[in-house]
């Protein structure tokens, strides 16, 4: 049985104490993608893991994950791989005695996999847990995750405490798993320079709530990088939605919403595509910019939603 | 290529937290096993000696006897009260020192973003580890506390068994202190999520718990009331005299201190009980309510130990990370 969408929330809001890490935030992710979820510190990334993987209730709102399952139920959790950030596991325990404890806390349990994927990377079993590299931990949890065969895995900054190889290991590994089980991945990452070639759906969060959220493909189709000179930079802005204006004495740079195609510029102007981490930074750089899909399920309208 | 299992759910969660708390419960059994081992040869040793001053086969009421047993508290057993009084304080120790790290330590690690993601759910799993902790350390502290309970058998002699030190070593009551100090360490680590300060409250417990205890012993079950007519108490078993009062020859009752303040010196006063009519009350507590008191007060303590790690369970069931 599959669901349509992996996380659902509308107006879902969370607080800590006196501040709201999440206010009025809503998404709904699509089944079937690598979903990259970035955003500066503070943004509200674990937070938003945290409640799909039923760690923490929301303060306001609701969500469900894997279509109508709500978070932390048990069929959510069987259902539901997470790995926290950092990946802390047991410090004590044997990889071994850590497998036999995922195997006998879950209903849904492939050992084999597990082991087959520790042994591929020589990771020995019977090595307690803190005293393995950095990159063989998070392989480790991983393991346990993927071993759940969960149709949805929560990743929490997993590539930030690794070096470059072990990056590039652990994402192997996870990629190899999405093409084998077609499971549905979300995760957090600061990492903006690798995300073309990991995710393939972009949700960007600031200051609690969600800016942008699209398929990699639609997103970059959807924007253009327009320069021209800035005395009629006004007048195209004044047309176009623009995410970013930069003018200059001479020249200035505008990034805009085309909607898929090219925008209505000519003369002076030249227009190209940009890619993910130009982007990204674009948004980032303009907090009230957003770029959301069109009314579907939770996600409410948006009169600057120029996307299909 | 390969097959996912099904796994028969509550009795695996507790091999999970087997696995899980080993080391910490492999700790506990070795600490206590040498503490018990000390205590066996020291135990020998005082036992050897009662045996050869002989003192503790005379008869107890004949002054002879009790010459000979202050010879052998003097030879063998001059620290006996102090490591009594160790012994009462720290008796419970054991259970905080357990019960502190259950839940804390997986706070302050991190750890419960994985333990409460599987598929068991964080309900399960922090009941499965408190079910196992407690159990292993109900045993333990069973074996111990016959242990305590041999070792400290000489001082029964000087005390009797009700004596305070005496009462909280024997078997029943020290699990259902031990228990207590487990259940409120456990629950501090879920409310504070701080393992040194969980375990702190836990040794609180343990000290307090048994004055809070000698405090309502005596009201387990109606004391019994025995009229003597002797100022010293004749009965050599081991009963818990709780007071005494006297009453006049009228009938009259009369308290401890009215009945001293007749004045003359203590032949006078014993003449007075013998001779003059006066009677002597002695509320006790019989010998062979040992059992039954011990019983009485594991069975509280156990059901508050009970309480306060349902109590954490809900904490950890309402609250977030």
């Amino acid at each position: 049985m599959s669901a349509d969408t992996v996380i659902d929330c509308g107006g879902i809001g969370k607080r800590y104490r006196r501040s709201w890490a999440l206010r009025d935030c809503h998404l709904a992710v699509p089944a079937g993608h690598v979903v990259a979820l970035v955003g500066p510190n503070g943004a509200g990334k674990t937070t938003l893991l945290s409640l799909a993987a039923g760690l923490t209730l929301p303060s306001e709102g609701a969500m469900t994950v894997l279509g109508d399952q709500l978070p932390g139920s048990p069929r959510a959790l069987d259902r539901i791989g997470f790995v926290a950030q950092n990946a802390a596991l047991y410090p004590g325990l044997r990889v071994r005695d850590l497998l036999a404890m995922g195997r006998h806390l879950n209903r849904r349990w492939d050992a084999d996999r597990a082991r087959t994927h520790l042994d591929g990377l020589g990771i020995p079993l019977d090595r307690k847990y803190g005293r393995l590299s950095g990159g063989q931990q998070a392989q480790v949890s991983l393991a346990l995750a993927l071993a759940k065969r969960p149709e949805l895995l929560l990743l929490d900054e997993p590539l930030a405490a690794l070096d470059p190889l072990a990056r590039h290991d652990f994402m192997a590994v996870l990629l190899t798993a999405v093409a084998e089980d077609g499971l549905s991945v979300v995760f957090s990452s600061h990492a903006v320079n690798e995300l073309e070639q990991t995710c393939d759906y972009l949700v960007v969060l600031t200051g609690g709530r969600v800016q942008v959220a699209g398929e990699v493909d639609d997103l970059l189709g959807g924007h253009r990088m327009l320069t021209g000179p800035t005395a009629q930079a006004q007048a195209v802005a004044e047309r176009l939605p623009v995410v970013r204006d930069r003018r200059a004495g001479a020249q200035s740079h505008l990034l805009v919403r085309t909607g898929g195609v090219d925008a209505p510029v000519t003369g002076d102007w030249r227009q190209q595509r940009i890619g993910l981490e130009e982007l990204v930074l674009a948004y980032l750089r303009e907090p009230t910019a957003s770029a959301l899909p069109g009314p579907r399920g939770a996600v409410r309208t948006n009169e600057k939603v120029l996307l299909p | 290529m390969s097959s996912t299992t099904l796994a028969p759910p509550r009795s695996a969660v507790l091999r999970a937290a087997g696995l899980r708390h080993r080391p910490a419960l492999l700790t506990l059994l070795a600490v206590m096993g040498a503490i018990s081992l000390v205590l066996l040869v020291h135990g020998w040793y005082l036992h050897n000696g009662l045996d050869r001053t002989g003192a503790g086969s005379c008869d107890p009421a004949s002054a002879a006897c009790v010459e000979k047993f202050k010879r052998y508290l003097h030879q063998y057993a001059d620290s006996m009260p102090m490591l009594g009084s160790v012994s009462y304080v720290l008796g419970g120790v054991f259970g905080a020192f357990l019960g502190g790290p259950l839940l804390a330590r997986e706070f302050e690690h991190g750890t419960v973003r994985f333990a409460w993601t599987q598929g068991a759910g964080r309900t399960r799993w922090t009941a499965g580890g408190l079910v196992l902790g407690g159990a292993v350390l109900a045993v333990v502290a069973a074996l111990f506390g016959l242990v305590l309970r041999w070792w400290s058998a000489p001082l029964e002699l000087m005390g009797g068994q009700f004596h305070p030190d005496l009462f909280v070593q024997a078997s029943p009551v020290l699990v259902g202190r031990v228990l207590v100090a487990f259940g409120v360490a456990a629950l501090a680590g879920a409310v504070l999520r701080r393992t040194v300060l969980a375990v702190g409250l836990g040794l609180a417990a343990s000290v307090a718990l048994p004055f809070l205890s000698e405090a309502v012993r005596s009201h387990y079950m109606t004391p019994l009331d025995e009229p003597v007519r002797a100022m010293t108490s004749l009965a050599v078993d081991d009963r818990w005299v709780l007071s005494v009062w006297y009453t006049d020859p009228a009938g009259n009752r009369m308290s401890e201190s009215a009945f001293y303040d007749l004045g003359g010196d203590y032949a006078h006063l014993q003449s007075l009980v013998h001779d003059g009519g006066y009677t002597m009350h002695e509320v006790y507590q019989p010998a062979d309510r040992f059992w039954p008191f011990q019983w009485i007060e594991f069975g509280w303590t156990t059901l508050l130990a009970v309480a306060l790690c349902a109590a954490a369970v809900w904490w950890v069931r309402r609250r977030a990370v």
